[in-house]
């Protein structure tokens, strides 16, 4: 098996990162509001998916990790979490599974041109991106608006209208 | 793959929006936030529709086994910013590469990327389709996937053998000066007989001697023609006749050998055709001099052993396709069926030279050693000196050839065994 090059090893140790700061996101939060089996329950799947991220057997974890992070998150949202911790771990788990994607495009290739250039312009986008969605979401949670129930329904619907169609754009257009 | 995410990420953000409204929960519709910019991102960068221009250069499309030849691919972009182009060759199989086949790189409008390589191979002719081209935009969700064919072929010619040399004797040449005796009478330089003098015959060629014996008429020598010769080259590709173990190939030293031959009968003037016998009939029609010598390596790079119900055996030989009583030398292995059609085509006036590589001594090395082998090469031996008797028998030329010998001292070895041998016509 190859070396990995030095800003593969860079883009794993990211990945790593971004998996602690999943878990430990998810950890404290749910320890804040003491609820232990789910603290602990969060603790062992993060080890896990560290212990799967290190060893060699990781060509599958992401999609697994990502879904595993948002169940916690999502889950821990549900129960009453702080929103921050919730909001933080999914935008983590967000980079993990980026980051692990796009460190498999690169060492598919021989070569990659202006690796720096090409590596950084990524890193931008996709740290713009989540830092934004994670603004806007603090935003949304300080910000008080009062919708009626029928208000609510109505743009739910939009969105999810609004996200079908992108969902599937997408996949049209990969096939 | 990349359907695959782009399904996971929509499930995640549905079911967080879901249970958001559904619970009434903010935070979770705060939370899928991050992830439908991500998403919108994705839509805002897709790439567009790709045009590209590629072009791949060869820095020689023909050369000998084993030489390097540097591949360059350049890929203009004539349309719109690609975040992620993933520029993937198609390299033939069998060929050693030096270099990377593939490369990702970012690409604005009008630049360009090149892709350098070395390749080099055995004998073969290669050809390159491809390559394929993906863009992606930033996060890799969008794919955009086109198939390029820029065909472009590698011929790796044989090495031939240097060979002398090969005198052969068709009972028919054509009618410009050469090296190769035409059974006529004329101007030469080895002594053919003795008529009547004619007018303009050169005073030097009288022969006094008899001419003393006749006193009134005189008698002029006359020496043997020389001419060039029709040479039709036979490659004997039939997979019942070549064996074929893993990288060895007793195919390779008949195509070599083929090459070898080639070249010693075009230096020598002679119009030489080829035909390849075995998946089909691979022919080079007959020509002279350097470009034919181009055609028949070209061919013969190309050779390949073939399996084929109806040139199973040498019945199917088209014989239109070489000149009539021209000289036809076969390289082959020989095998059972072969002595008797061999025989027929000596019987229409063709002169034939067999060269024969020996496959026993090449079967020989691949089995392991013992009784039985012994007694099987006995046996197959006994078998190949029957055929090559029976070809012998009528007038037909055979040099066995074992392929750890040179073929130039196994030919002339041949050559002066048969010339000692009383000449059948």
């Amino acid at each position: 098996m190859p070396q990995p090059t030095f800003r593969a090893s860079q883009l794993q140790r990211m990945v790593y990162a971004a998996i602690a700061v999943a878990g430990i996101s998810a950890v404290v939060g749910l320890g804040l509001r003491e609820f232990w089996i789910e603290m602990v329950l969060s603790l062992a799947f993060t080890t896990l998916a560290l212990a799967v991220a290190t060893t060699g057997w990781r060509t599958r974890f992401a999609g697994p990790t990502f879904a595993g992070f948002a169940l916690v998150g999502g889950g821990g949202l549900l129960q009453g979490m702080p929103a921050l911790f919730g909001l933080l771990t999914l935008a983590a788990a967000l980079i993990a599974w980026d980051l692990h994607h796009y460190g498999e495009r690169l060492a598919q290739v021989g070569r990659i041109e202006e690796e720096s250039s090409l590596l950084w312009a990524h890193l931008r986008l996709l740290f713009g991106t989540v830092g934004v969605g994670l603004v806007l979401g603090g935003m949304g949670l300080l910000m008080r608006v009062d919708y009626g129930v029928g208000a609510i329904l109505i743009l739910g619907f939009v969105l999810a209208l609004g996200l079908t169609q992108a969902v599937s754009y997408l996949r049209k257009q990969s096939d | 793959m990349s359907v695959k995410r782009s399904l996971l990420i929509g499930i995640v953000i549905y079911s967080l929006i879901l249970a958001g409204l559904a619970s009434l929960n903010a935070a979770l519709l705060a939370a899928a936030l991050p992830l439908v910019l991500y998403v919108g991102i994705v839509l805002v960068h897709q790439p567009r529709p790709l045009d590209l221009r590629i072009t791949r250069d060869l820095d020689r499309q023909y050369v000998l086994p084993e030489t390097p030849v540097t591949v360059t691919l350049t890929v203009e972009n004539r349309g719109d910013h690609l975040d992620e182009l993933v520029i993937r060759e198609r390299v033939p199989s069998h060929l050693e590469v030096d270099g990377d086949t593939s490369v990702i790189v970012q690409l604005a409008p009008g630049a360009t990327c090149k892709l350098v390589y070395k390749i080099n191979g055995p004998r073969s002719v290669y050809r390159f389709s491809g390559p394929s081209v993906v863009a992606h935009e930033h996060f890799g969700l969008f794919r955009r996937k086109q198939e390029y064919d820029i065909t472009t072929r590698l011929s790796v010619l044989p090495r031939s053998p240097k060979l002398r040399s090969i005198a052969i004797r068709p009972l028919r040449t054509r009618g410009f000066a050469g090296p190769i005796l035409a059974r006529q009478g004329g101007s030469g330089t080895d002594f053919y007989g003795v008529r009547s003098y004619e007018p303009g015959d050169p005073l030097r060629w009288i022969n006094w001697r008899i001419s003393a014996r006749h006193p009134r008429e005189l008698y002029t020598n006359e020496y043997e023609r020389e001419r060039i010769a029709d040479v039709g080259l036979i490659l004997d590709a039939r997979e019942r006749t070549n064996i074929i173990a893993g990288s060895r190939s007793l195919f390779e030293h008949s195509v070599r050998a083929t090459a070898g031959l080639a070249e010693t009968f075009l230096a020598d003037g002679n119009h030489v055709g080829l035909l390849i016998y075995g998946r089909g009939l691979e022919r080079t029609f007959p020509g002279y001099g350097k470009l034919q010598r181009q055609s028949i390596f070209r061919a013969l790079a190309d050779a390949r052993v073939g399996d084929s119900l109806v040139f199973d055996s040498l019945d199917y030989l088209p014989t239109r396709f070489f000149a009539a009583k021209s000289q036809i030398v076969l390289v082959s292995p020989l095998c059972e069926d072969d002595p008797a059609v061999l025989s027929r085509l000596r019987a229409r006036g063709y002169q034939v030279l067999v060269i024969s590589p020996d496959p026993i001594d090449f079967e020989e090395e691949l089995v392991e050693a013992g009784p039985a082998r012994d007694l099987a090469v006995r046996l197959a031996r006994v078998e190949r000196a029957l055929w090559i008797r029976q070809l012998e028998r009528v007038g037909i030329q055979v040099i066995s050839w074992r392929i750890d010998q040179a073929l130039d001292s196994t030919v002339r070895a041949g050559l002066i065994k048969t010339a000692q041998q009383p000449r059948r016509l």
